[in-house]
């Protein structure tokens, strides 16, 4: 484990634990307001915890949602910075950041687009070669293309250098095949955490005749009743098996998270 | 350090190149100006706003280097880049201060080099005692402090310099109107009632008065006070003695180290304590508790 | 080669989409026993898959027999699924295709050729 949580409380957060096992990627999802950036801060060092426990192994780089950086520097003096402020910098991984996505090296980070800001901030992250990367709504400001190139990149970053990464998102329906592990916030609590694939295997959507409960035993998620069709949301082991009248679906992520925040409303 | 020189250079060099400037200007003017042959003129307009400086240059330093130094981090939310890196808070902020109270120093000796009025003068003197580069060092270094611990608290550049004001002028006061004169017990010269007391040239008077004849100060009676010449009145009463208190010339010196100790001394208690602040608010974020 | 796309929004793991996309280019013949996949970092960098799926994916079809991971030097394919040659393969593919030709003629769309073969493949009332 790289990253340990246990029984944190600040603000909005309220008892939450979970663990983060090192090399894997976690998207942080949840409503605004759920939690998610006072989690982040408390896991960066930023903010401390009023109740509760944070165990980080190793290095901690963090680029928060706003993405800060100081208006007067030009990329090319962050890579400097971050050179001078870290006793690991690779500078050249740093630099390729820059160079893949067409930062100008020489403009003031005041005179940057958001997207190109973003890309220093991230540059300046990587390049300190972090044991576990913090990223608030890194995706926010991008379009579709450059979310795609970006989460394909840092994705690479992951594989080339085993880091742990966590990052939040709104962008649910973006997350298959990228996120090992699925962590879900709502007004503080922690209403999910598991891996995305056995997240995906344990929940069914289940369709058939009005009935108060779902064929196969298993917690319940969510429960739409109309007048002569039941559907349920629920969680129950892989091998269940259902019959006839009833019809079972695999559920998306987006429907998974949906149907947790519904339930939670 | 080195890194810590590059950041503070880097962040800062407008504020603190156009301060250098201000102060080479102004203290070549204080240096410069003499009127001491020449009286009745009265001092030159750009070395009266010398002197204005020199007054305040303390002031200066608290409210443009000290109080945005960790406020305008806030303000701009880059704390989150600065104190994210290997350097802990604790030693970005002691680099900092660090750097920053070297530079001032530098400018310090520069201010404290005339009175603007006198022109360059050796001998020490009262009145020059706040034109001594000793003194100014220790001014610049307290508002330097004062900047730096409002800043974090405020964590709002303008509120943090206006309380810097207000405070680096309350302590000036206190120090310049009612410590000052304390450092040393006062020395006291005495001479029968009807006489005045001599002084040595160019000693500072801190009191004046009359001896009862228990040979401690007395309180003048009423009756006398309304006098134009109450000596013979204060005889009449019991007054043996007048008497006046003085810290001699000998003493400006001694008295220029032991104020750039209070301030030195007031500036190191002020940045300790915004040094725990950063320790207590802040975990290193690099160097997590490991994991048991 | 093998290029691997991920529906995102699908309720099928990740993994497993990346399992059947080498499963089906095994059985097309367009991946042959010594073969090597493209390597987990190769798939990261194309596919913006998160490099533990595609080492999940890459495990189960190992644990199938299908694939084999040498050390060091990569993961290849070992086995070859479905029972006709690749001749016999193409054969039907021909006259699959002539066949499709007959049925577009006929006025049928690609979605109505889907549907056809599926109920054929299920065994349904118009098939067998």
């Amino acid at each position: 484990m790289t990253v340990r949580v246990e029984n944190v409380s600040k603000w909005a957060l309220h008892h939450c634990s979970f663990e983060l096992p090192a090399g894997s990627v976690t998207a942080l999802v949840g409503a605004n307001g759920a939690g998610k950036t006072t989690l982040l801060n408390i896991l960066a060092g930023h903010l401390p915890a009023d109740f509760g426990h944070v165990a980080v192994a190793g290095r901690v780089a963090f680029v928060p949602q706003d993405k800060p950086m100081y208006k007067g520097f030009t990329p090319l003096d962050v890579l400097k910075f971050g050179g001078h402020m870290n006793k690991v910098w690779d500078e050249y991984r740093a630099h390729s950041w820059l160079h893949r996505y067409r930062v100008p090296l020489k403009l003031r980070c005041g005179d940057l687009s958001g997207g190109q800001r973003a890309h220093v901030a991230f540059a300046l992250a990587l390049g300190s070669r972090p044991d576990v990367l913090l990223l608030d709504e890194p995706l926010a400001e991008l379009d579709p293309l450059a979310r795609r190139k970006v989460v394909r990149d840092l994705l690479a970053e992951v594989a080339d250098t085993g880091m742990t990464l966590l990052y939040s998102t709104h962008v649910v329906a973006e997350l298959g095949g990228v996120a090992d592990r699925l962590l879900l916030l709502s007004d503080g609590k922690l209403l999910v955490d598991g891996d995305t694939d056995e997240l995906l295997g344990e929940h069914l959507e289940i369709v058939g005749p009005a009935a108060d409960e779902p064929p196969v035993a298993g917690e319940v998620v969510l429960a739409r009743h109309q007048q002569r069709q039941s559907s349920f949301v629920v969680r129950c082991p892989e091998s269940a098996v259902v019959e006839e009248p009833w019809t079972a679906r695999p559920v998306t992520l987006e429907e998974l998270v949906v149907a947790h925040l519904e339930a939670a409303a | 350090m080195k890194a810590m020189v590059w950041l503070t250079w880097r962040q800062h060099r407008w504020v603190l190149l156009s301060t250098a400037v201000l102060a080479l200007i102004a203290s070549s003017l204080l240096v410069a100006v003499d009127l001491t042959e020449s009286p009745g003129r009265s001092v030159p307009l750009p070395a009266f706003y010398a002197v204005l400086l020199q007054t305040a240059f303390g002031a200066v330093i608290g409210m443009f280097w000290g109080a945005p130094l960790v406020a305008r981090e806030f303000e701009e939310r880059t704390h989150l880049v600065a104190w994210g890196q290997d350097v802990t808070p604790q030693r970005w902020l002691a680099g900092k201060v660090g750097v920053l109270a070297v530079f001032a120093l530098v400018l310090a000796v520069l201010m404290g080099q005339g009175d603007g009025f006198r022109g360059y003068q050796d001998g020490a003197s009262w009145a020059l005692f706040e034109a001594h580069p000793l003194v100014q060092a220790g001014y610049v270094l307290l508002g330097l402090a004062l900047g730096v611990l409002f800043g974090l608290l405020a964590r709002h550049t303008l509120t943090a310099m206006a309380f810097t004001l207000a405070a680096y002028v309350g302590v000036r006061m206190l120090l310049a109107l009612g410590w000052r004169e304390h450092y040393l017990p006062a020395e006291r010269a005495v001479a029968p009632v009807r006489e005045a007391a001599s002084v040595p040239k160019g000693a500072e008077i801190v009191a004046s008065g009359y001896l009862g004849g228990d040979g401690e100060p007395m309180a003048v009676p009423d009756i006398c006070a309304r006098l134009s010449r109450p000596a013979a009145c204060i005889a009449a009463n019991g007054g043996t003695d007048s008497y006046v208190d003085y810290q001699p010339v000998e003493r400006v010196f001694g008295f220029q180290v032991t104020e750039f100790l209070v301030c030195f001394l007031l500036a190191l208690g002020l940045f300790v304590l915004a040094h725990e602040r950063i320790r207590r608010g802040w975990r290193p974020s690099r160097t997590h508790r490991r994991l048991a | 080669m093998v290029e691997f796309r991920v529906d995102r929004a699908s309720g099928l793991p990740a993994y497993l989409q990346l399992g059947r996309q080498v499963r089906e280019a095994v059985r097309l013949g367009r991946l042959r026993p010594g073969d090597r996949l493209p390597t987990v970092r190769d798939v990261v960098a194309t596919s913006g898959v998160n490099a533990n799926t595609v080492l999940k994916a890459y495990r189960e079809l190992e644990l199938a027999g299908l694939v084999e991971a040498r050390q060091g030097s990569g993961t290849y394919v070992k086995a070859t699924l479905g029972t006709a040659a690749p001749e016999v393969l193409e054969e039907l593919r021909g006259k699959f295709a002539k066949w499709v030709i007959e049925a577009r003629a006929a006025g049928l769309e690609a979605e109505d050729i889907d549907a056809l073969v599926r109920a054929v493949l299920s065994g349904g009332p118009d098939g067998a």
